[in-house]
């Protein structure tokens, strides 16, 4: 089911990244809004196309991973030289950021972020505060270990994960 | 399920399609093809609550700009085109760094542009007055559009300054022996205070509560006249022409840069008598002025510059000979307490807001405390801008908040002047937040 929902996104989004670049492709089907997290997400792009896709390349959001305190000062920056949007949209951006971009200690970082950057539940969190009060978590592998089957999406956050 | 949410956002970014197609690689780009996890809804929904708490709503705002307009051509004593022509804006949060040039008249590069005689502006109106040697005009800050150019009987201006309340200009006629009362709205002339014992009309400085006007010739004479009425109140004789003079926080003395002296004078403006002399003795400034021929000095002065400081505790003078600056102490027995060497010759002396640093036109920022340089002041090209005629502001959304006086008066400001007593309250305009400076965040109420 998951798995399904993702890949019509997947093909949503696809979509609307070839519709912005020459050669057209076939429209792919909007994606199915059955998942609230996945229409979140969806809407939380949106904001960041609408918003700071005003004045430049998205991309360059995407290439810069950083803490969150500077992805807020970075923000702030941004509606100091113009970037205008409403509290809802700036605060869908902020979400798309955490989740996405935002780099993180696993040595340092609070159950929160832990839960909330690496998408982890509750049981690798703590699993990972456990481990490092004995010992630091020397490297992604090291991590996996830690988390165990919890960590299947770590991969794709590997680059923003330090240790 | 995450990487490919990841890459529905990224989708909207447009750039996923390359995205996607990247290998898994841990410390590299995300794994855009790695199979979605097989998450329960619920685990779903719990994973997505627990990155809600990244913290409260940021209520993201323009947060206040500290900006410095620099006017140009700005200095007699500088080549015309040197810099340009217009205000240049500079963002004194950044290490003044280069914000946008406003334009101001437009001039043929076959042309010499008038120059800059003085600015003021003011919170009320939100405009910036610039005016030179032929005209006056009113600059909308909230758009860099000018708003009224006036030319008044043909023979304006010189420096200009704006009531606390915004609602007059007084500045002097060029070299004449009046100054006008003009609508700070419109540009459009109240009246004249005329002050014939003051030939050559040339400085303006006005009390910080804006009632009283104090205006130098470049003559002897000082006329202080009331704004209000446009009645001559006194006059003040100084030894020599009266050149730069800043006022204290209750207007009851003038300190004052004379011709042919390094150093300064007070004034007591209540008994119209020079009760102090002070001169440079650190360094023999006599032994180069007092030769024939007389050294080529600019303004014609070894000191054209003068600063009071907020707590009144110095006096700061320039010296056009040395390219320095001369403190000395405000006390009974004045001395000099230091000397800052300026990297060009400083020839008038801003503070900016609350008197933390001090422009000099050498194009220097001097902090006040530490009497160190700390910045200078450059164009767009790189250049250093020598004005002597620039304000520091602070903004809101496009709206002054606070605005500094181009002379280095000891009350600073008019905020300044309503904390101390001595001046009006300023109200920010509709819709503006509360006064802060750069650097302080501001959120919505």
């Amino acid at each position: 089911m998951a798995a399904l929902a993702g890949a019509a996104v997947l093909a949503a989004a696809l979509a609307a990244a070839a519709a912005l670049a020459a050669p057209p492709v076939p429209a792919a089907p909007p994606p199915p809004a059955d998942r609230a997290q996945d229409a979140e997400l969806a809407r939380e792009g949106a904001s960041v196309k609408a918003v700071c896709g005003q004045c430049h390349p998205l991309q360059i959001v995407m290439d810069t991973p950083m803490s969150y305190e500077a992805w807020r000062e970075t923000v702030q920056k941004m509606v100091d030289q113009g970037a205008r949007g409403s509290d809802a949209q700036f605060d869908d951006i902020m979400d798309f950021l955490y989740r996405t971009m935002t780099t993180i200690n696993v040595n340092t970082a609070d159950a929160d972020a832990l839960a909330g950057v690496l998408d982890l539940p509750e049981a690798a969190v703590q699993a990972i505060i456990v481990r490092r009060k004995n010992q630091k978590i020397a490297d992604f592998a090291d991590l996996k270990g830690v988390v165990g089957a919890d960590g299947r999406g770590l991969d794709a956050r590997a680059r923003l994960i330090f240790y | 399920m995450h990487a490919i949410s990841v890459v529905a956002a990224l989708g909207l970014l447009g750039g996923a399609a390359a995205l996607a197609q990247t290998p898994a690689a841990p410390g590299g780009s995300p794994d855009m093809n790695a199979a979605p996890a097989a998450l329960t809804p619920a685990e779903e929904a719990a994973r997505f609550a627990a990155r809600k708490k990244r913290g409260p709503p940021d209520n993201f705002r323009p947060r206040a700009r500290h900006l410095v307009y620099v006017t140009e051509p700005g200095s007699l004593e500088r080549p015309a085109w040197l810099n340009g022509v217009g205000i240049v804006v500079l963002d004194a949060g950044d290490n003044y760094r280069f914000v946008k040039r406003v334009p101001t008249w437009e001039y043929a590069a076959s042309m010499s542009p008038e120059q800059v005689s003085g600015v003021a502006a003011s919170p009320v109106t939100n405009l910036i007055y610039v005016a030179a040697r032929g005209r006056m005009a009113a600059i909308d800050m909230g758009t860099d559009k000018m708003v009224w150019s006036v030319t008044l009987d043909g023979k304006c201006c010189e420096r200009p300054q704006v009531t606390p309340d915004g609602k007059i200009i007084v500045v002097g006629g060029d070299l004449q022996d009046y100054w006008y009362e003009v609508d700070a709205a419109t540009g459009k002339l109240i009246g004249k205070l005329e002050a014939p014992q003051s030939l050559g009309s040339h400085n303006l400085n006005l009390s910080a509560d804006g009632k009283t006007a104090f205006m130098s010739p470049n003559g002897k004479v000082m006329t202080v006249s009331d704004v209000q009425s446009r009645k001559v109140l006194k006059t003040i004789r100084f030894p020599d022409n009266v050149r730069v003079f800043v006022l204290n926080k209750d207007s009851s003395r003038v300190y004052a840069n004379n011709n042919n002296f390094m150093g300064y004078l007070i004034a007591d403006v209540a008994s119209g008598q020079i009760i102090k002399t002070v001169e440079v003795t650190s360094v023999d400034w006599r032994s180069k002025w007092n030769t024939t021929p007389r050294p080529r000095i600019p303004h014609g002065c070894p000191s054209h510059g003068i600063a009071l400081t907020p707590d009144e505790k110095e006096v700061w003078v320039t010296d056009g000979i040395f390219n320095k600056i001369h403190i000395f102490s405000n006390t009974d027995d004045p001395k000099e307490i230091d000397t800052i060497d300026t990297t060009a010759g400083a020839f008038w002396l801003t503070f900016g807001l609350d008197g933390n640093v001090a422009f000099a036109s050498s194009g220097d920022v001097i902090d006040v405390k530490t009497h160190k340089i700390v910045g200078e002041l450059k164009d767009e090209y790189g250049h250093p801008m020598y004005s002597e005629k620039l304000l520091d502001m602070t903004f809101d959304n496009g709206h002054a908040q606070r605005v500094s006086n181009q002379f280095a008066n000891s009350f600073g400001d008019y905020l300044t002047a309503e904390q101390l007593g001595v001046g009006p309250h300023v109200t920010p305009l509709p819709g503006s937040a509360p006064i802060t400076l750069t650097g302080e965040k501001q959120t919505r109420p």
